[in-house]
């Protein structure tokens, strides 16, 4: 894959995510997913149209759509796939269709956005560095060149990470 | 899809600041923020300062490799000669509960000539996964490099002493085991053996630098064996991510470094007896073992306060002999350093990030009483152990008045040793000891740097200014028909602005530009003050990075960078000029059902030049190399 530079790879409201210990992974290969708004409790139903596909493609159409933030590595979907939905659906149970067909499921996070995991790995609230949060990508906010685990933001040198996509 | 296997180039396309690429296996001259980075994989340190052959950009297949972390500047964080900032490469891991699988294999060709000799290929897989309380990761990469081909189609000049990447075959297995003791103890093992290993299909043909004639080759085989790199990095971390509260990290690891040079007839080689032809090859050995201790305790006082401390250990022992005559050229050389630190972090108001440090570096070296080659002038110098005592600070602070400006500022001191080697095995006069060598002090260069850094969706922006300077710095200069090097150590200063500007204009396509301003100046008569240009083999042009990437449907991505290489004249004894050059590369990505297909073309326009290191201090007849013309790469990857 080819790399790219990325100093800041990620909008405000996923940089929250980040500080809240969620790993999530890179905007420019288009895996977070940040709308203006998004819905405060999804229970009415909406309408959908969502093509058959790639997973990843499905969660942006999702988001696009539905207006709620879904963050995720790519990793986590990687070679996934759904069917087409189209028609009325309460987007939570939406969500859940397009997941739960790969193993994975959606968490609510405190700002009302979601966050995908795998059905077995337990998010939570994990600590940076520990178990559950080193099965998944390091999120690129953070050096560890630095000895501990620096946020770009918090540094005084110039940090750059090159990431492979 | 890399546009590149070499990491020189990788490198000099994304960072302004790092020299344009030569191409070649031996990064002579290639510096970044005109001093050396130090290379690391996973925070093991792959260069070898003691005889610095310059081959430690080439330690790894970048197909194990998942993301670079680059510090700009001087710092002493991992110790050890990081005067121009730290180039880690952090390995790929493992990273999911089920078994996962890479696949990808390319070829690549000059659009001047398709055919066997030119052809590249590369093959590389990796399977990660997780069992239990066990995690995995298995890499392996093959490529082998044709001949590389000028804009005209000409043959490129094969480096046929100091490496080359063009005709080679290259390696890497890499594996990583990882085990959890619990959920916040985990053991993770690594091993990574590269070699790359020129064909010897070539011989070089001198040009002309003056008359403007490039060095190319013609097929035939070189004297002696062929210039390779081998490497074997192993290490074992344990880490704690909740040792009563702290976190802490132990780390030992071993590198084994090998870099074996072409033939070529050398004065220095001659000896009557052995090498009456004065032909021989030379090969650096270098065996480091070391250790690493970092404890983290964060969240004190209300969680303003970070402290994070440890202890580096090292053993490094280089030497360089005649391979062809099994003589010793440069005697083996240890080096035992020991640096406990201390870094704090303060953050007293939501506003402002604080970080002060201290760490103090006791290097040893030990040198046994050794004779200088024959064609050095057989000169016996006396061993000896001169050990050296520094505390090395740093500090800084970074102001955000609103979430979406930062202004920062920063001191920080990097410690390094220069080339022993290279001093010791041209010593030429009688009588000295090892201990009473200036050339051996520590390289102390200091880095003071302010910036702004805006991130204003979607903008980010980020620009700052910096000086490292260096009392006793260490410069590399060429004999009258550039050679041969020697290091000098003299005082050098050199200033710097780096900037970067990215767009994410939307969900779809991001833009950016990275440049880098960059001046150097030595004292060429050690009257304390500087008055003359570090030359192209020291410092890189200025330079201008665009990049744009675009996502054109879910399946179709494409992805084009250039690059701009400014004009310079330099003020030194030797005035040379340097004609800018710009390169184009662009790459498409395509989704299958399965897999990816790629295309990536690099020197888009095919641009007919002569490298920056070709056209300044570093170039010769014999190293008027051209760059590459254009190649295009077609790919195939896929996950399972």
């Amino acid at each position: 894959m080819k790399q790219r530079v990325q100093k800041h790879p990620l909008k405000p409201l996923s940089r929250r995510l980040l500080v809240a210990g969620i790993v999530s992974s890179s905007l420019l290969s288009g895996a977070v997913l940040s709308t203006a708004a998004y819905a405060e409790t999804a229970v009415t139903q909406q309408s959908f149209n969502i093509d058959a596909g790639s997973l990843e493609s499905a969660l942006v159409q999702f988001s696009v759509q539905s207006g709620i933030t879904v963050s995720f590595a790519p990793e986590v979907v990687q070679g996934m796939t759904t069917p087409q939905y189209k028609g009325s659906y309460a987007p939570d149970e939406l969500l859940n269709r397009l997941l739960s067909d790969n193993g994975l499921r959606s968490e609510q996070l405190a700002n009302g956005s979601y966050t995908i995991v795998k059905q077995s790995a337990a998010m939570a609230t994990a600590t940076s560095g520990s178990r559950n949060v080193n099965t998944v990508e390091l999120d690129q906010m953070v050096i560890t060149s630095t000895r501990a685990e620096t946020q770009l933001e918090d540094s005084a040198q110039v940090l750059t990470v090159i990431n492979r996509e | 899809m890399e546009m590149s296997s070499d990491t020189s180039q990788i490198l000099s396309r994304l960072l302004p600041a790092f020299s344009p690429s030569r191409q070649k296996l031996t990064s002579g001259g290639e510096t970044f923020r005109g001093r050396s980075p130090l290379f690391l994989i996973d925070g093991v340190p792959q260069s070898n300062p003691l005889r610095d052959g310059q081959r430690d950009g080439h330690t790894i297949d970048m197909a194990m490799v998942e993301r670079i972390e680059v510090i700009h500047g001087a710092n002493a964080i991992h110790g050890l000669g990081a005067t121009g900032g730290i180039i880690n490469f952090i390995t790929r891991r493992p990273s999911s509960d089920t078994l996962k699988q890479h696949a990808n294999i390319q070829m690549s060709s000059p659009t001047g000539e398709f055919g066997d000799e030119t052809m590249g290929y590369r093959a590389d897989y990796s399977l990660r996964g997780s069992k239990n309380d066990f995690e995995y990761t298995l890499g392996l990469s093959y490529e082998r490099q044709g001949v590389f081909l000028d804009a005209d189609g000409t043959e490129i000049g094969v480096d046929n002493v100091q490496g080359d990447i063009m005709n080679s075959q290259s390696y890497d297995l890499f594996a990583k085991l990882g085990y959890w003791i619990d959920d916040n103890q985990n053991l993770e093992f690594t091993v990574n053996r590269y070699q790359l290993k020129g064909g010897n299909d070539y011989v070089s043909v001198d040009g002309n630098k003056a008359a403007g004639i490039p060095t190319t080759s013609r097929r035939g085989t070189p004297i002696g064996e062929a210039p390779r790199n081998r490497v074997l990095t192993t290490s074992i971390k344990y880490q704690h991510y909740d040792l009563a509260g702290m976190e802490f990290t132990a780390q030992a690891y071993r590198q084994e470094f090998e870099a074996l040079y072409g033939a070529l007839a050398s004065g220095s080689f001659t000896d009557p007896v052995l090498a009456p032809d004065s032909i021989d090859q030379t090969q650096i050995e270098s065996d480091k073992n070391g250790a690493k201790f970092t404890l983290v305790k964060d969240g004190l006082f209300d969680d303003k306060l970070k402290l994070t401390t440890g202890l580096d250990l090292l053993e490094d022992s280089s030497l360089q002999r005649l391979a062809m005559t099994d003589r010793v050229y440069v005697p083996e050389v240890v080096y035992k350093n020991y640096a406990p630190f201390l870094q704090a972090q303060f953050k007293p108001v939501d506003y402002l990030v604080l970080h002060a440090g201290a760490r103090y570096e006791h290097a040893e070296l030990d040198v046994d009483t050794f004779q200088t080659v024959f064609g050095k002038g057989g000169v016996t110098v006396q061993g000896g152990k001169p050990d050296f005592d520094e505390t090395l600070f740093n500090g800084g602070a970074v102001v955000s008045p609103t979430s979406w400006l930062s202004v920062f500022a920063n001191y920080s001191e990097g410690f390094g040793m220069p080339d022993v080697g290279r001093v010791l095995r041209g010593i030429g006069t009688p009588g000295l000891s090892v201990e009473s060598l200036l050339d051996l002090k520590p390289i102390l260069t200091t880095n003071k740097e302010v910036g702004i850094r805006i991130d204003w969706a979607p903008l980010d922006f980020e620009i700052s200014y910096y000086e490292s300077d260096s009392d006793l710095g260490s410069r590399l200069v060429a004999n009258a028909d550039n050679t041969e090097y020697f290091i000098r150590r003299q005082k050098t200063e050199i200033e710097g602005v780096e900037a970067s500007l990215g767009v994410q204009a939307n969900d779809d396509h991001y833009f950016n530009l990275a440049y880098s301003y960059i001046r150097g100046r030595f004292d060429s008569d050690n009257d304390g003050r500087v008055d003359a240009d570090l030359n192209g083999s020291n410092i890189p042009p200025n330079r201008l990075l665009a990049s744009w990437s675009a996502d054109w449907t879910p399946k179709l991505s494409s992805f084009i960078q250039a690059s701009y290489n400014f004009d310079r004249s330099f003020n030194d004894a030797d005035d040379e000029d340097f004609d800018g050059y710009a390169l184009i590369d662009a790459s498409l990505g395509y989704e299958l059902g399965k897999g990816t297909v790629n295309l990536a073309v690099s020197n888009l326009l095919n641009k007919d030049y002569f490298s920056y290191s070709s056209q300044t201090n570093y170039g010769s007849d014999t190293r008027n190399f051209k760059g590459r013309g254009r190649v295009v790469t077609l790919g195939y990857a896929i996950d399972f």
